[in-house]
C-alpha cells in the first residue's frame, strides 16, 4: 500500500494579510458544537494562568547600594520617572537614575538625620531637605548633576537654607504652588521666597507631628500624623487645622489618594493600614491588615487603585484599596526593616529604602513581563487576566493567587498573631455571651478610632 | 435669629443716625464679595461673632457684660465703628456660609441666593439704592416708619437722653420697607415681598434678643473649636464636589492612565502644502525650472477643461454624473475580479463539488435539449449508452483493478481505502445510472424514489441475463413510438417492458423450481398466490400509514399500471407471480429491514459507527461477489469467518426452514454458495436494501415509531415477509440473537399452517406483542458473544443500559432501606446475644422468629414507602438524584455569592458568556478582555485634577448640544412635510 506522508506546510499567503485593508483571517471553527465545556475549559485555563503567575512571580529587580547608612527618607520626581532622590541618616543624599540603576548624584546635606525630604512641584526643579539640626535646604537639580569632581563640590551648595526655630521631622511640598509645609512641635507653612514660615498652624495642644502630606487633589489640604497617636488635617485655605481624629496607635505615615480626593490611607504602628473618607472621621473605610510588625510608611499607585505598605516586619505589601487584605508579599532574605516604600510613577514599579542602606526595585505586579511583547502575547495575557478574575473566586484558584511564601519567621509570627486574634475574639465572644453589659459593642472599623477631636 | 443680634450690636453701640437697616447693609456686603473678601471669609478673626451665630442661645451673662460696653467714652466708639463695620461683613458671610451648607433647604432665604449669585445680587442693589436716593427726598412716610422701626429696638438706650428714644425721628434709620412701599412697580415685588419677611424674621428674634444682653468673647480654646468645625465643614463641602467623579471611575469598566491627552496634532497635509514656500536653493531652483517649463496649475487646467466642456454643449453635471457612473461600473467590476480570483484560489474539494452540482443543476436537462436541439439531444443518449455499454461490459469499476483486488485479498482495515473502494463501486453505479436517468428524463417525474430502487433491482438482474440485452431494449424505447393514450409514453412502455423481461427470466427459473418441488409446493404456491394479492393491498396500508398523500396518490397510479400489466400477462405467466411481485415492489425489503429495526427503540446511528458501515460494506461485497459470481475471494476469508459466528444457532433452523421450501439447490454448495442461484435476488436486495436503508437514514429514524405501530397493527404479515424477514435477520449479524425466537415460532407456526388454511396464517396481535416482548429479552447480555454484546450496546444503548441503570437505583434504595431497617431493627430485637439462650442445644424460638420475621417485613414495607415519599427522583425512572453532597464538586463551588455580586442569578450570569476566542468573534474578544486598569508605558501618571475635567465635560456638552442641534435640524426639516398631520394628533412641534 502507498504511504502518505503529511507535511506540515506553511504559506504565507495563507496567513498574511496581502494589505492592511484586507479581511483577517481568523484560523478558527465558528461552529460552537466544535467547543463544547466552555466553563469547564475556562476554569481549567484560569487555573493554569493562576499556578503560571505563580511561575513567574519574580518581582526584585535590583537592590542599589550606596548610602552608608539606613534609609528613611525617599522621594519620587513629579515628571521623570526614573529619578529618585534618598536621604540616609548620616544627612547624605542621593540622586539615583532607575534606568541606569545608579546615583547620579550626591551630597553631603546635612550633619544630622535627615527627616524628610520633598521635590517641588508641579516642575520639579528643587526638592527641600529637613533635619535634625533644625535647617530645611533648597537644592536644584542641575547643581548636584555636575560631576563629583572637587571643582564642582563648591557648587553643591543649597539654593537657600531655611533655619527653623521648632525640631523638624517631615516636610512636604505644595502640588502646584511655592509653599511647602513641615511638620514638628508645629505645622509650619513655608514659602520658597522666604526665611520664615509664614503661617503656624496648631490644635493649641502640645504634640509632634511626624509624617505630614499634601493632598494632591485637593491641593490646600493637608494631614499629618501626631505624636499624641492623632491624624490631624488642615486646611491652608481657611489656614486652620480642621479636624483630628486620635487613634489607639500611633500613625506613622499618610498618603492620599491621587484619584479619589477625600480618601487618604494612614499606616498604623498597631500593624494595620486605615483608610478613610476625609468627610466622615468616625470610622475607617477599610482596614488593611496583613503587617506583622508596624507599617512604617504608605504610598498610593499613582492609579489610585492600590497602594504599597512598608513595614518593620521586613517586608512590602501591596494592597487593593478596597480589600482586607494584601495582594502581594516582597521580601528578600537581605532586607531588613523598610522605612520607604514608594510608587513609580507609572505605577509599574515600586522602590523600597531600609535601613539596611539599599534601595530596592521591585516590580509592582511580579509576574507581568517587562519587555515589550507582542500584541499576540498581550492578548493571551489580557485574557489569562480577565479569566483570573472571573473565576478567582472559585476556592482552589483563590488558594494559589492567594499562597505566598513567608520567611520562616514572619511565617511563625502569622500564626501567633492569627491566634491571639482568635484568642481575643473568643474572650470577646464569651464576655457579650456571660455579662453582655460588659461589653461595649463597636464595629470593627470604629474600634480602632479614640476619638475625634473637633 | 442669629443674623438679627449682629445689627443689634451695632445699635447698641453705636447710634447710626442716617444708616439703613441692617440686613441691608448686610445683603449688600454680602453680595459684594470680592477676592479679598473671600480671603478674609475664611480668616478666623471674629470668633465672637460667629460663636453668636452658632450658639444663639448662650448664656444672659454675656450679654451683659457686652452692655457694660455701653459706658465707653465716645471717641472709642468712633474709632470702633470701622472696626466694626468690618466684623459685620466678616459675620454676615461667615452666617452665609454656614447656611449654605448646613440648612440646604434654606436656600430661598435671600441671603443664600445671595451668595449663590453675588454680582446679580449687586447690581441689583446698586439699582436699588439709586432708586432710594431719588425717593428719598419725600419725607412723611419715613418718619412715621422710622418711629416705628425704633419702638421695635426698645431696649436700645443712649446716653444723649432717656426719652428720646421714641422722639428722635431724625436720628431714626430709614427702613427700607418704608422707603419701597413709596415705589409702584411690579418689578420691584417680589424684592418688597423678601424684605418683608426678612423683616419678620427680626421682628421674631427681637422679642426674644431684647432679654439677652450681649455675650462675652469667647476663649481662645473655644474660638479655635469653632473655627475649626466650620473650616472643615467647608473643607468637606468643598471636597464633595469629587465624589461623583469619583463615583463615575469607580464604575468604569477599563480607566485608562495618564488620563489627561495628549493635545498635540499633527498639522494636516492640506495645511503643510498652503504654508509651503521654497526656502532653500534647490526648491527654488526647481521651483524655476517648473515655471519656466509653464507646468500648469490646477486652476488653470480646470478652466481649460470647462471651456472645452462649454464648447461641447456638455453640462458640468452631466459629466459629473457620467463620472460617477464610470466609477461605480469600475468598482463593480474590480469587486467582480477580486471575488473571481479569490473563488479561483479555493482548493477545497467540497467547495469545487458543489459548484459543479450547481452547474450541473443550472445545466439544461435532456429533455430541454431535445426541445431546443433533437440532435443534440440524440448524440447525448448515445454518448451515455456507450459509456454505459463500456462499463458493462468492462466493468471497470466493479473491483476490477489491480489496486482493488490487492486491497481486497489483504482485508480492508483502514477506512481511507475502503471508501475509495465504496467511492469507485458509487461511481460505477452511478454510470449505470446515469443512462436510467436518461431515461427517467423521458419519463414523468413522479416516478417514485423507490421505483427507482426497484429499477436498480432490475438491473442487476438485467446485469446477470447480458447486457447485450439492454442495448436492444433501449433502442427499441427510443424508438416505440406505436401505441396511444398512456402507454403511449415512454416511462410507461419501460415500464411493461422491463416487466415482460423480468416476467420471463422469473418464469424460467421457477419453472426449473417447480421441476424439483414436491407435491406439497402446490398448496404453498396457491397461498403464495393469495398472499401476492393481498400483499398489494397490505402493502398499501403499511405505506399509507407512512407515506404522504401525494405518494400514495403516485403509488395508487403504479400499482394500477402494474395491475393491468399483470392482467396481461397473468395469462402467460401465473407461477412467476411471487418473484414479480417482489421485482415490482421493490420498496418492500426496506419495509422489512425498517420494520426490523423499529423493533427496537433504536437509538440514531452514529454516522461513525464503524461496525454498521462494516458490515454494510460486507454486504455490499457480497453482492458484487454474486453478480460477478466471483468464487472464494481470498480477502473473505475473514468475513466468512465471522459471519459463521454471528450466524450461530440459527443457522441449522434456517437451513432446515430452506429445506422445507425445497429449493435445495443450496445443498451441495459451500456455506457461501447456499445463497446462491435460488436466493440470489433476496440477497441481493438485502445488501442492496440495507445500503440503501443506510442512505435514507434519516427518514427510517422519523418513521421507526410509525413503523412500530403499523407493525403491530399489521394483523397478518404475510408469510413470504416474514420469511424474507428471517433471512434478512440471518444475515444481519444484530438482528441473529434477537429474532431467533421469533423465527422459531414463526417456523412452527408454518409448519401447522403449512396443513391448515390461510387464516390461521395470521399471526394473534397478542402473539406479536409476546414477541417482541420476547424480543427485548432476548437483548440480554448473556445470551451474546463479546463482539455482539459490543455491537448491540452501541447501537442500542438504551435497551441494556436501562436495565443496568433501574436495576442501580433500585439497590441503591434497598441498600438504604436494609440500612435503616438495621437501626430500627436493634430496638425490636435488643442487643444481639442479650435475652436469649446460648449455647448448643439451645431451641430456637420458631414464634419469635417469625413474630420479628413480620415486624421486619411490616418496617421494610413502611421505610421503603417513607424513602419513595421523601426521594426527589422516586416518579423519575430514568434519573438519579443524589441528595447529599459531593465531595469531589466543592472544588467548583463557592461558599456565598462573592461581593460585588447581590445574587446568586447575577454572580451565574456573569460567568455565563464564555471569553475566549473559540466562543467569540474577535471584536468581542477584546471587548472582553479589556483590563481594568490601563496604564500608557512610560509615562508619569498626575494626579486628578477638577480643571481638566470640567474642559473635558464642557467639550463633550458643547459636542452633545452641537448633535441635538443638528438632529433638532435634521428633524425638523422632515417635521416641516407632517407638520399637518403631526398637528391634528396633538404632537408639538419643536
Amino acid at each position: 500500500m502507498d504511504t502518505e506522508i503529511k507535511i506540515i506546510s506553511r504559506r504565507r499567503k495563507k496567513y498574511v494579510r496581502s494589505t492592511n485593508r484586507d479581511i483577517n483571517i481568523v484560523h478558527r471553527n465558528p461552529n460552537p458544537e466544535s467547543h463544547p465545556f466552555e466553563q469547564a475549559r475556562e476554569y481549567k485555563r484560569a487555573l493554569n494562568s493562576v499556578k503560571m503567575d505563580r511561575i513567574f512571580a519574580k518581582p526584585f529587580l535590583t537592590a542599589m547600594t550606596g548610602h552608608i547608612d539606613g534609609i528613611y527618607c525617599l522621594e519620587r520626581h513629579p515628571k521623570y520617572l526614573s529619578r529618585v532622590v534618598s536621604a540616609s541618616a548620616d544627612g547624605e543624599i542621593r540622586v539615583w537614575d532607575l534606568m541606569r540603576r545608579k546615583t547620579v548624584a550626591n551630597v553631603q546635606a546635612h550633619n544630622q538625620f535627615i527627616r524628610g525630604i520633598t521635590i517641588s512641584k508641579p516642575n520639579g526643579n528643587f526638592f527641600f531637605s529637613c533635619s535634625d539640626d533644625q535647617t530645611i535646604k533648597q537644592w536644584r537639580f542641575s547643581d548636584l548633576r555636575s560631576n563629583v569632581n572637587s571643582e564642582y563640590q563648591k557648587k553643591k551648595k543649597p539654593v537657600s537654607t531655611f533655619i527653623s526655630e521648632e525640631t523638624l521631622r517631615g516636610i512636604d511640598h505644595h502640588w502646584s504652588r511655592h509653599t511647602f509645609v513641615t511638620s514638628g512641635d508645629t505645622v509650619q507653612v513655608w514659602d520658597h521666597k522666604r526665611s520664615k514660615p509664614f503661617q503656624k498652624l496648631t490644635f493649641g495642644t502640645t504634640e509632634t507631628s511626624s509624617a505630614i502630606k499634601f493632598s494632591p487633589v485637593q491641593k490646600n489640604v493637608f494631614a499629618t500624623a501626631g505624636s499624641d497617636r492623632s491624624v490631624g488635617l488642615y486646611d491652608l485655605k481657611i489656614s486652620t487645622p480642621i479636624r483630628k481624629v486620635i487613634l489607639k496607635n500611633q500613625t506613622n505615615a499618610i498618603s492620599w489618594n491621587p484619584m479619589e480626593a477625600f480618601n487618604f490611607t494612614v499606616a498604623n504602628e498597631d500593624q494595620n493600614c486605615y483608610t478613610f473618607d476625609m468627610r466622615r472621621l468616625d470610622r475607617a473605610l477599610c482596614i488593611h491588615n496583613g503587617h506583622l510588625n508596624a507599617v512604617m510608611d504608605v504610598d498610593y499607585s499613582p492609579t489610585g487603585r492600590e497602594f504599597v505598605t512598608a513595614s518593620y516586619d521586613h517586608t512590602i505589601r501591596i494592597f487593593n484599596i478596597r480589600s482586607i487584605s494584601s495582594r502581594d508579599v516582597y521580601h528578600t532574605r537581605r532586607m531588613k526593616r523598610v522605612f520607604v516604600a514608594k510608587y513609580s510613577g507609572d505605577s509599574k514599579f515600586i522602590i523600597s529604602a531600609s535601613d539596611d542602606m539599599n534601595i530596592r526595585l521591585w516590580k509592582s505586579e511580579a509576574s507581568k513581563p517587562l519587555l515589550p511583547v507582542d500584541r499576540k502575547e498581550k492578548n493571551a495575557i489580557k485574557y489569562r487576566e480577565s479569566l483570573k478574575k472571573r473565576y478567582g473566586y472559585l476556592p482552589e484558584i483563590r488558594r494559589i493567587s492567594k499562597h505566598r511564601h513567608l520567611p520562616r519567621v514572619l511565617y511563625f509570627m502569622k500564626q501567633q498573631k492569627k491566634k491571639s486574634l482568635q484568642a481575643r475574639a473568643r474572650k470577646y465572644r464569651n464576655m457579650k455571651m456571660n455579662n453582655p453589659s460588659s461589653v461595649k459593642q463597636t464595629k470593627m472599623r470604629k474600634r480602632f478610632i479614640v476619638k475625634q477631636l473637633k | 435669629m442669629s443674623k438679627s443680634r449682629i445689627p443689634k450690636i451695632n445699635l447698641e453701640t453705636y447710634e447710626l443716625p442716617s444708616d439703613f437697616s441692617d440686613s441691608s447693609i448686610d445683603e449688600s456686603l454680602a453680595f459684594g464679595s470680592s477676592e479679598d473678601e473671600e480671603i478674609t471669609k475664611y480668616k478666623p478673626t471674629n470668633p465672637k461673632n460667629k460663636k453668636k451665630n452658632q450658639l444663639s442661645n448662650s448664656s444672659n451673662s454675656e450679654s451683659q457684660s457686652e452692655s457694660e460696653e455701653e459706658s465707653e467714652s465716645e471717641e472709642e466708639i468712633k474709632k470702633k465703628k470701622n472696626k466694626n463695620k468690618k466684623k459685620k461683613k466678616v459675620t454676615s458671610q461667615k452666617v452665609v456660609g454656614i447656611n449654605n451648607f448646613t440648612e440646604v433647604s434654606d436656600s430661598d432665604s435671600s441671603e443664600s441666593e445671595g451668595y449663590e449669585n453675588p454680582r446679580k445680587q449687586k447690581k441689583r442693589h446698586d439699582n436699588l439704592l439709586n432708586i432710594v436716593g431719588s425717593v428719598s427726598q419725600k419725607g412723611d412716610k419715613f418718619l412715621k416708619d422710622g418711629k416705628k422701626k425704633i419702638t421695635k429696638r426698645g431696649t436700645v438706650k443712649t446716653e444723649t437722653s432717656n426719652e428720646g428714644e421714641y422722639s428722635a425721628p431724625i436720628r431714626s434709620t430709614v427702613s427700607l420697607n418704608s422707603l419701597l412701599d413709596s415705589i409702584e412697580g411690579e418689578q420691584f415685588g417680589e424684592l418688597k415681598r423678601n424684605l418683608k419677611r426678612d423683616d419678620e424674621k427680626q421682628k421674631g428674634s427681637k422679642k426674644k434678643k431684647n432679654n439677652n444682653p450681649i455675650n462675652v468673647p469667647l476663649s481662645e480654646p473655644a474660638q479655635m473649636r469653632i473655627t475649626r468645625k466650620v473650616g472643615y465643614e467647608q473643607t468637606k463641602e468643598a471636597i464633595s464636589k469629587w465624589q461623583d467623579i469619583v463615583q463615575e471611575n469607580r464604575q468604569k469598566k477599563t480607566m485608562v492612565y495618564p488620563l489627561e491627552k495628549p493635545t498635540s496634532a499633527l498639522p494636516t497635509t492640506t495645511k503643510l502644502v498652503k504654508e509651503f514656500s521654497s526656502r532653500t536653493e534647490m526648491e527654488m531652483e526647481i521651483d524655476e525650472i517648473l515655471k519656466n517649463a509653464k507646468v500648469e496649475d490646477e486652476k488653470q487646467t480646470t478652466q481649460e477643461e470647462n471651456l472645452k466642456l462649454k464648447k461641447n454643449k456638455i453640462s458640468v453635471e452631466e459629466v459629473w454624473e457620467r463620472r460617477k457612473e464610470l466609477a461605480k461600473i469600475r468598482s463593480l467590476m474590480f469587486e467582480e475580479e477580486k471575488k473571481a480570483r479569490r473563488r479561483k484560489r479555493i482548493k477545497s474539494k467540497k467547495f469545487r463539488k458543489l459548484l459543479r452540482k450547481e452547474k450541473e443543476k443550472s445545466a439544461l436537462t435532456l429533455d430541454e435539449i431535445a426541445m431546443i436541439d433533437p440532435e443534440e439531444a440524440r448524440s447525448r443518449i448515445e454518448l451515455a449508452e456507450r459509456k454505459r455499454a463500456i462499463e458493462r461490459v468492462t466493468l471497470r469499476h466493479k473491483n476490477t483493478s489491480k489496486w482493488t483486488k490487492r486491497a481486497l485479498k489483504r482485508g480492508v482495515k483502514d477506512k481511507q481505502t475502503r471508501d475509495a473502494i465504496l467511492q469507485q463501486l458509487k461511481m460505477g453505479e452511478q454510470l449505470l445510472k446515469k443512462i436510467k436517468s436518461v431515461n427517467s428524463d423521458d419519463e414523468s417525474s413522479d416516478y417514485s424514489k423507490s421505483d427507482e430502487d426497484g429499477d436498480d433491482d432490475e438491473d442487476e438482474n438485467k446485469k446477470k441475463n447480458g447486457n447485450e440485452k439492454d442495448i436492444g431494449l433501449w433502442q427499441k424505447k427510443l424508438n416505440s413510438k406505436d401505441k396511444k393514450g398512456l402507454f403511449s409514453l415512454k416511462f410507461m412502455q419501460n415500464a411493461i417492458n422491463k416487466n415482460k423481461d423480468k416476467n420471463k427470466d422469473d418464469y424460467q427459473e421457477e419453472s426449473e423450481d417447480g421441476e424439483e418441488d414436491s407435491g406439497e409446493e402446490g398448496s404453498k404456491k396457491k397461498e403464495n398466490e393469495k398472499d401476492e394479492e393481498e400483499i398489494i393491498g397490505r402493502r398499501t396500508f403499511g405505506f399509507n400509514k407512512k407515506k404522504p398523500k401525494a405518494f400514495q396518490k403516485k403509488n395508487k397510479k403504479k400499482k394500477k399500471l402494474l395491475k393491468s400489466n399483470l392482467d396481461d400477462e397473468e395469462k402467460d405467466n401465473k407461477k412467476s407471480d411471487p418473484k414479480k411481485k417482489k421485482l415490482n415492489n421493490s420498496d418492500q425489503p426496506i419495509n422489512i429491514e425498517m420494520e426490523n429495526s423499529s423493533l427496537f427503540e433504536v437509538a440514531p446511528f452514529d454516522k461513525e459507527d464503524e461496525q454498521i458501515e462494516e458490515w454494510n460494506t460486507k454486504n455490499k461485497k457480497n453482492e458484487q461477489k454474486d453478480e460477478k459470481d466471483q468464487k472464494n475471494v481470498k480477502g473473505k476469508g475473514k468475513e466468512k469467518g465471522k459471519k459463521n459466528e454471528q450466524k450461530g444457532k440459527g443457522k441449522g433452523k434456517e437451513k432446515g426452514k430452506e429445506k422445507e421450501k425445497g429449493k435445495g439447490k443450496e445443498k451441495g454448495k459451500g456455506k457461501e454458495k447456499e445463497k446462491g442461484k435460488g436466493k440470489k435476488n433476496e440477497k441481493e436486495e438485502n445488501g442492496k436494501k440495507i445500503v440503501n436503508g443506510k442512505g435514507k437514514k434519516d427518514k427510517k429514524e422519523k418513521n421507526t415509531t410509525k413503523k412500530n405501530n403499523a407493525s403491530k397493527k399489521n394483523n397478518k404479515p404475510n408469510n413470504k415477509r416474514k420469511k424474507r424477514k428471517q433471512i434478512d435477520d440471518s444475515k444481519n449479524p444484530w438482528m441473529r440473537g434477537s429474532n431467533q425466537k421469533e423465527i422459531k415460532q414463526n417456523q412452527k407456526k408454518k409448519r401447522r399452517n403449512s396443513s391448515n388454511n390461510e387464516i390461521t396464517d395470521m399471526i394473534n396481535p397478542k402473539q406479536l406483542l409476546n414477541v417482541k416482548k420476547a424480543d427485548e429479552s432476548n437483548l440480554n447480555l448473556k445470551n451474546m458473544d463479546k463482539t455482539q454484546k459490543k455491537v448491540v450496546q452501541k447501537a442500542f444503548p438504551n435497551t441494556i443500559f436501562e436495565e443496568e441503570f433501574r436495576k442501580e437505583k433500585d439497590e441503591m434504595i434497598n441498600d438504604k432501606v436494609e440500612k435503616i431497617l438495621h437501626e430500627e431493627m436493634k430496638g425490636v430485637i435488643g442487643l444481639q446475644g442479650w435475652g436469649n439462650w446460648g449455647g448448643k442445644g439451645v431451641k430456637v424460638n420458631y414464634k419469635k422468629q417469625q413474630r420479628i420475621n413480620k415486624i421486619k417485613l411490616q418496617k421494610k414495607a413502611k421505610i421503603r414507602k417513607t424513602i419513595f415519599k421523601n426521594r426527589k427522583d422516586s416518579n423519575l425512572k430514568d434519573v438519579i438524584l443524589h441528595e447529599g453532597r459531593l465531595k469531589e464538586k466543592t472544588k467548583y463551588k463557592i461558599g456565598r455569592v462573592p461581593h460585588p455580586f447581590t445574587s446568586r442569578e447575577q454572580y451565574e450570569s456573569s460567568i455565563r458568556v464564555p471569553l475566549g476566542r473559540e466562543w467569540n468573534t474577535e471584536t468581542q474578544f477584546k471587548e472582553l478582555i479589556k483590563p481594568e486598569v490601563i496604564v500608557q508605558m512610560g509615562s508619569a501618571i498626575n494626579p486628578i485634577q477638577y480643571a481638566l475635567l470640567r474642559k473635558e465635560q464642557l467639550i463633550k456638552k458643547k459636542r452633545k448640544q452641537q448633535r441635538q442641534r443638528n438632529f433638532l435640524g435634521s428633524r425638523n426639516s422632515k417635521s416641516k412635510k407632517n407638520n399637518s398631520k403631526k398637528e391634528d394628533l396633538g404632537v408639538k412641534v419643536d
